[in-house]
């Protein structure tokens, strides 16, 4: 099922609202099986939802999310924690474990999910921290550790069962130079060499078309363009050149919508 | 400041009528996915663990407050009975106060206080930092894990405080009213012995004790759970898990007792 299907992920007409304020209105995005994908917009445009919604801990208003052939909005309680076991999600945060160490929180997953000998898990956990540089940091507690170095964690824990999809959100916020080099080489390095789905979050332009295989631009509840980072970087399409230019005001909003500037500020007289 | 309609009035009730109900709809939902949708496969380990923190690190409190719940109430029984010359009867009035009613409400509120507001703060901070998202990311549903271990470890053992609380609470009115006062020791048990009833306080006060576990705790994780995931959506729901622990268990307390000695 999943093998023929060239897509991973595929959102079919998909609406979100928050309240009833619209995050997304039917809006179809498809992540090619193997490839890394970069979902970028302005702060703000519901990048992070949209993984909430891939990752269905979120159900969309109306649409369909497909996963592997699957469409997750009609699965059940547990079918959809087994579905899980296929994707990981690399959270802004690093969200680890607080009362584990670097060593329990990446071996977490394999305990719960495998039946694997102690000393399998213990060079599982190893080759993983291996990966993100962070071996020698095996007995460290969470607290111990800068926000950039959680996120590595985080991210050996996140690629722990081999997931055949992987989400990042916003990784590259917070790392040092060397750390952000690491991390882009590894997710293409993970993309090239396991074949995993990677969907990076992100409003780090450089970084992102420098892994990217193809980029979804998405701001104003819309996919306001697509393609290889170079179709985007020559898109004539003024949205998508104003944000690929960094261009502060244009035809989309830098400002949240309100009422007149100068209404507001004469309103209280 | 913005005058408020009578219609906007009428609909900010309804809003507030629908929003209890729906929190109804979901905390019950809650309970009996947590209690009824499968253990996870280390469950036990993950209840004892609970069991010590929530019940063990809870004993401190519980002996210390029942060891002088039972000398108060000995002293201040000596000081009525007196009066009418039955100084005899403190050993009963103690044990049947602390068996029927005390041992089972104070620990609740004693239990809401010290591990309902902790349970709530931690699963309330676990869902801040992403923690329970995390955990639902890699397959593993939160309400196995984090929430059923909680709840059953309040369930099992919130009763048997209780009864800590009520042993310890007559063995302190006993040191009082035998030491101290002077009361002889052989009618202050005999008279406790013959008086009180198995069926009719000890198991009573049982029944109130695990009715008053069940809700303090399912409060407790639910606040937690359902809070908004931000520093002062902790303080609020900590802060409501011991004001309607509280409240819920004194209520449940007067139709229990209205049930079980109520003649009517």
């Amino acid at each position: 099922m999943s093998a023929e299907n060239p897509y991973a992920v595929e959102l079919k007409s998909l609406s979100f609202k928050r309240g009833e304020r619209d995050i997304f209105t039917n809006i179809d995005i498809r992540i090619p099986r193997g490839k890394v994908v970069g979902i970028m917009g302005p702060s703000g445009c519901g990048k992070t939802t949209l993984l909430r919604l891939i990752a269905a801990e979120l159900r969309p208003s109306a649409g369909e999310v497909w996963v592997n052939g699957v469409n997750l909005p009609t699965l059940s309680r547990s079918e959809l924690f087994d579905m899980r076991k296929q994707m990981g999600v690399l959270f802004q945060s690093g969200a680890l474990f607080t009362d584990l160490d670097v060593f329990e929180n990446v071996a977490f997953p394999l305990r719960v999910h495998t039946q694997l000998p102690e000393e399998m898990i213990r060079d599982i956990v190893l080759m993983k921290l291996q990966a993100v540089g962070l071996r020698g940091a095996l007995e460290l507690m969470p607290d111990e550790l800068s926000g950039g170095m959680k996120r590595r964690v985080a991210l050996a824990r996140a690629i722990a069962l081999d997931p055949q999809i992987l989400m990042y959100d916003e990784p590259f916020v917070g790392q040092d130079p060397i750390a952000m080099g690491v991390l882009v080489r590894l997710i293409r390095l993970l993309s090239d060499a396991l074949g995993i789905t990677s969907i990076v979050v992100s409003h780090d332009l450089a970084e992102t078309a420098s892994i990217a295989d193809y980029i979804y631009v998405v701001g104003d509840t819309q996919v306001l363009g697509q393609g290889t980072p170079d179709e985007l970087k020559a898109s004539e399409d003024p949205r998508v050149r104003q944000f690929m230019q960094g261009i502060p005001d244009g035809p989309v909003p830098f400002h949240f919508p309100a009422a007149n500037y100068r209404d507001d500020l004469l309103g209280g007289r | 400041m913005r005058k408020t309609s009578v219609l906007e009035r009428v609909r900010l009730f309804g809003r507030a009528g629908i929003d209890v109900v729906a929190t109804l709809g979901r905390s019950t939902l809650f309970l009996l996915r947590a209690l009824f949708g499968g253990g996870s496969r280390n469950g036990f380990q993950l209840l004892v663990k609970q069991l010590y923190s929530v019940g063990v690190m809870s004993l401190a409190i519980i002996v210390v407050s029942g060891l002088f719940i039972g000398m108060v109430l000995s002293l201040q029984g000596f000081s009525i009975l007196t009066k009418y010359g039955s100084e005899q009867a403190v050993g009963q009035m103690v044990a049947l106060t602390l068996l029927r009613e005390l041992g089972p409400v104070v620990t609740a509120l004693l239990f809401a206080g010290r591990a309902g507001s902790a349970l709530t703060a931690e699963i309330g901070n676990m869902k801040s930092t992403e923690q329970l998202s995390s955990l639902a990311m890699i397959g593993v549903d939160p309400l196995k894990y984090i929430v059923a271990p909680r709840l059953w470890a309040g369930f099992i053992s919130m009763p048997l405080l209780a009864m800590i609380f009520s042993v310890v609470g007559i063995w302190g009115g006993a040191m009082v009213a035998i030491d101290w006062l002077g009361v002889y020791e052989g009618s202050f048990w005999a008279n406790m012995q013959s008086s009180v009833s198995f069926r009719e306080d000890v198991l009573n006060g049982v029944i109130k004790s695990v009715v008053f576990a069940f809700v303090v705790t399912w409060i407790a994780v639910f606040q937690g759970y359902d809070c908004e995931p931000t520093s002062e959506g902790i303080s609020k729901a900590t802060t409501r898990t011991v004001v309607y622990a509280s409240l819920a268990v004194l209520g449940l307390d007067f139709i229990l007792t209205a049930l079980m000695f109520g003649d009517f």
